[in-house]
């Protein structure tokens, strides 16, 4: 009983916290786009956390920098299970632009897949607000079926 | 002042929706109607049309169009996650193969990555009489044979279409060993068209 209404109200209203590893912000503004009236996925019971351990989601962004790759796994590992990783964006993907014919550049540490599991991507450079929203859907049918 | 604005837009609000309805339907949404013409998205290729000239892979500038040679075949392959979008490929192709579509609903899990992240074509080779090489496909081939019957002086065109049908059996290596040899020179059927 206590579990279904907890599975219900992660369904109904998940929340999103937004984590950007590095590159040119782009995929940034696109996904803070999908949040004003416009686009509003507001409607779907979806926020925007200020802190990884109320979230039932990150979105990851850009390409990982040697920098920040403690960073991106100390916060992965402090958001709590059941968790999904949604990437967005051809640079969390396969580095885009700043990887040419495999050779990765000097400051990169890899696409986000390397180094932590990904559930939902996203390719676009960057994609529309509507295919964000899109993947955050696909993200609900998988907590769904946690 | 502010005030009467701020309420005439409210008022002018009041009737029209600002928020894009877009999962329309059962989610995720299979029909929009409010893509832009000029929108660029998953890149599509008609395989009869492209003749395997190597155009896209030169430009593009992500470096996401590859391909490898096995056997006879050329097998292209775009990924999608490293596109980046531009349209060159578009711009630089001559045949109009490769069209970037309307397409922008690309979302996948990882799981079923093999069907939604590449897209593949395949084209034949010719390998040359001489040597056994490999050197270009064989719809490029024809290709300029039809563009360089335009620039043939109608006297001579039937001779010089019978020489290039032997030319085109080899590769520019054993080409130029070739008109040595026999005293081919394909140039002589050409117009000068103040190319120099």
């Amino acid at each position: 009983m206590f579990l279904s209404l907890k599975k219900k109200a992660r369904v109904h209203s998940p929340w999103i916290y937004h984590f950007h590893t590095g590159g040119c912000n782009g995929c940034d503004i696109e996904t803070f786009a999908t949040l004003i009236p416009r686009f509003d996925i507001e409607r779907f019971g979806v926020k925007l956390v200020s802190s990884p351990r109320h979230a039932d989601i990150i979105i990851v962004n850009g390409p990982v920098t040697k920098q920040f790759v403690p960073m991106l796994l100390r916060v992965y590992n402090q958001v709590p299970n059941p968790k999904i990783v949604i990437a967005i964006g051809s640079c969390a993907l396969t580095c885009g632009v700043f990887n040419r014919n495999g050779e990765e550049n000097y400051a990169l540490a890899g696409p986000a897949e390397k180094l932590i599991p990904v559930d939902v991507c996203i390719p676009g450079c960057p994609p529309k607000p509507e295919a964000i929203i899109q993947g955050i859907m696909y993200a609900i049918q998988k907590l769904s079926s946690l | 002042m502010k005030n009467i604005k701020t309420l005439i837009e409210a008022l002018k609000n009041f009737y029209n929706q600002e928020t894009i309805s877009y999962p329309i339907g059962e989610w995720p949404g299979k029909k929009y109607s409010n893509i832009p013409e000029t929108l660029r998205g998953k890149p599509k290729v008609d395989e009869e049309k492209c003749i395997g000239c190597e155009a896209c892979y030169n430009a593009c500038s992500a470096f996401t169009i590859k391909f490898f040679e096995e056997g006879n075949e050329r097998k292209y392959n775009i990924d999608i996650n490293k596109c980046v979008f531009c349209g060159r490929c578009e711009d630089v192709c001559p045949e109009d193969a490769i069209k970037l579509s309307n397409e922008f609903e690309l979302t996948y899990f990882p799981e079923r990555k093999e069907e939604k992240r590449y897209v593949k074509w395949i084209k034949l080779l010719k390998d040359c009489k001489n040597c056994g090489e490999k050197f270009a496909a064989i719809d490029q081939i024809n290709k300029i044979h039809e563009r360089i019957s335009l620039n043939i002086n109608p006297k001579v065109s039937e001779e010089a279409s019978k020489d290039y049908e032997i030319y085109s059996n080899y590769c520019p290596k054993c080409r130029k060993i070739l008109s040595y040899k026999i005293g081919i020179n394909p140039t002589k059927y050409y117009l000068r068209l103040g190319r120099g």
